[in-house]
């Protein structure tokens, strides 16, 4: 496995703890940011138990259920609260730490007695298999990791605060913007800078971190620069391209342009740069995570007063980026339909499965077959059809010596799910397509006997024997 | 082998029916009897096909009835019923039915060993005309396992 596939997991294992939650965060930045504005007292109260309990809390909760389901999460939540107690900083590592690993503890002991609970004891001993063990590492986050993450926390903010106080933060984007076209975006913006600029937050009252990867100036640049001096389908695609980008804040519409242009990359890094300089300058912060990166969600979130001075930087980011991009466009031919559509897919291969964006760029129709490793077949209880159905499809996976491909049943309810097939019947086809949008949906009629099982096959096959 | 575990008793051979409501009531009578469902299972089974279609017909002459475990499943049980003459459900291509396998399962999982080797007989296109001409349950059982 490559490093760049390693990081992204990693990366995503820490974003996917802080973005289910990161309504929560928002709520929190508002309450905070309107309660010493306007001096409320009441409002205020709010602050430190949301920052200190509710939020590492649910980091805790998501970090858990990731590794071991509902259960998982409570573990994960219950063991938390102890290291929370046992420090004094704000536990959002030490949540990204315990919710998961306490979770993969109960999922080991369960694994070890299963099969040796008597007959009509299960509940009791999941309950108090929960209960004990979360009470145990609970003292024990307490007592010993509570104060060992705080001084671990404690570093990491000093670092920070030694690149802001020594104006090094611009430096930061040769870091960041490579990594975003090569999706370590979330990793970068969700999982380290979301809870480092909250506790700036905390201490400061607003944060310079969260505008670093959420900043659009320096896509946007790009984006501007193809407009005017692409050619061909990008210079059409860059357009809308540029609106999504900037008022929707997904990033993600810009990636395939850089893609089929790494030179860009120099562009982006001194624009980042530029941008966060200013900010930095200027001293201007968030009061809370701008998530998605677009401009209407950075202009909610700014500190007030700070809007002007923050729409500068980004102006700057883009302005830079737009110039130099300029000479790299046009050297490059100014990137015609073929490469902007390879670029599109080499995209959705760095992200290892179907970005959410490449159905904007039309070309992009050919599902990879080669990435299927896992098959979800629906139906509407989950119980029976779908069971069958599955059972009979892993089977026909198994005699074509596709081994690697699991193929489970699930109930429409409970869909999306991780997958990249999903199998249905057809007269439930459009539910599947509502609730799974990336997946690519096969509708069968007869569940023992679909000749779309061995099409299936064939595609997977094929595509496979092509690399 | 867990089908070796279906005897002549969970067999209803060449039953009659005026539709397939009736079909789906009258081959989830022994499951009622023996206690594996509640009369609030047959109505959620009516209920699902009312709802999503026959979408539990899984292949050309087989349905495979079930509902969602909340519905009254009490414990996991199969029975088996054939139809003569064999019922329409509606379902396209699959239509008619002739062989009605009702599943009662408490969960989503405990079953699948079982489906796993129901899936084997399924697949055989000739055990699964034998299964549909069965004569007698024992010849049924004979045939499945």
């Amino acid at each position: 496995m490559s490093v760049r596939v390693q990081i992204q997991k990693f990366g995503s294992k820490l974003s996917s703890m802080v973005i289910p939650n990161l309504g929560a965060f928002i709520a929190w930045g508002l309450l905070t940011a309107v309660g010493i504005a306007i001096d409320n007292d009441m409002l205020r109260s709010f602050i430190t138990p949301m920052l200190n309990y509710l939020l590492p809390l649910l980091i805790a909760f998501a970090g858990g259920k990731m590794v071991y389901d509902y259960r998982g999460g409570v573990i994960g939540t219950v063991a938390t609260i102890g290291v929370i107690i046992g420090s004094s900083v704000t536990m959002f590592i030490g949540a990204m730490i315990l919710g998961p690993l306490s979770a993969w503890i109960l999922k080991q002991f369960d694994k070890a007695i299963d099969g040796k609970i008597p007959m009509g004891f299960e509940l009791l001993v999941n309950n108090y298999s929960v209960g004990i063990l979360g009470a145990i590492l609970s003292v024990i986050g307490c007592v010993w990791l509570g104060p060992a993450i705080s001084s671990l926390t404690n570093v990491f903010a000093a670092g920070v605060d030694v690149l802001v106080q020594n104006n090094l933060l611009p430096l930061t984007a040769l870091l960041i913007e490579p990594a975003k076209p090569l999706f370590l975006n979330n990793a970068i913006g969700q999982g380290i800078l979301t809870p480092m600029g909250t506790l700036q937050l905390d201490e400061l009252g607003k944060s310079v971190l969260f505008l670093l990867e959420s900043n659009p100036g320096p896509g946007m640049g790009v984006l501007l620069a193809y407009m005017f001096f692409g050619k061909g389908s990008s210079k059409t695609s860059a357009w809308g391209a540029s609106i999504i980008h900037l008022f929707g804040g997904i990033h993600e519409i810009y990636f395939p342009f850089v893609l089929m242009n790494p030179i860009l990359i120099l562009p982006l890094i001194v624009g980042g740069a530029c941008g966060t300089l200013l900010f930095t300058m200027l001293n201007v912060g968030l009061v809370g995570v701008a998530s998605p990166g677009s401009i209407i969600s950075i202009m909610i979130m700014s500190s007030p007063g700070d809007q002007f001075k923050i729409c500068l930087g980004i102006l700057a980011a883009c302005a830079v980026t737009f110039v130099l991009s300029i000479p790299l466009i046009k050297r490059a031919g100014g990137g015609d339909d073929a490469s902007l559509k390879e670029a599109a897919q080499t995209m959705n291969e760095l992200k290892g499965k179907k970005s959410r964006v490449s159905s904007v760029f039309e070309s992009i129709e050919a599902f990879d077959f080669s990435k299927v490793t896992r098959v979800a077949y629906a139906c509407d209880a989950g119980i029976g059809s779908s069971a069958m159905g599955a059972t009979v499809l892993q089977k026909k996976f198994k005699a074509a010596g596709l081994d690697d491909i699991t193929v489970f049943h699930i109930s429409i309810e409970n869909l999306p799910t991780e997958c990249e097939v999903v199998v249905t019947q057809e007269l439930l086809l459009d539910r599947v397509k509502d609730v799974q949008k990336n997946a690519y949906c096969i509708a069968v009629t007869d569940f023992i006997n679909a000749p779309q099982y061995d099409e299936l096959i064939d595609q997977i096959k094929k595509a496979r024997g092509k690399q | 082998m867990l089908l070796e575990q279906i005897t002549t008793k969970d067999v209803q051979i060449g039953l009659q029916a005026a539709d397939w409501e009736d079909a789906v009531r009258k081959a989830a009578v022994p499951l009622l009897e023996s206690g594996a469902i509640q009369q609030s299972y047959i109505e959620g089974m009516i209920e699902s096909v009312h709802t999503n279609g026959p979408y539990f017909v899984l292949a050309k002459g087989l349905a495979l009835a079930h509902a969602r475990p909340e519905c009254g499943a009490n414990r996991l049980a199969l029975n088996f019923t054939t139809f003569d003459p064999p019922v329409s459900f509606g379902a396209g291509s699959n239509d008619p039915v002739r062989l009605i396998i009702t599943l009662a399962a408490t969960d989503p999982n405990s079953h699948i060993d079982l489906l796993g080797e129901l899936a084997e007989v399924l697949m055989d296109d000739t055990r699964m005309q034998q299964l549909f001409d069965a004569a007698t349950p024992e010849e049924f059982c004979a045939v499945l396992g």
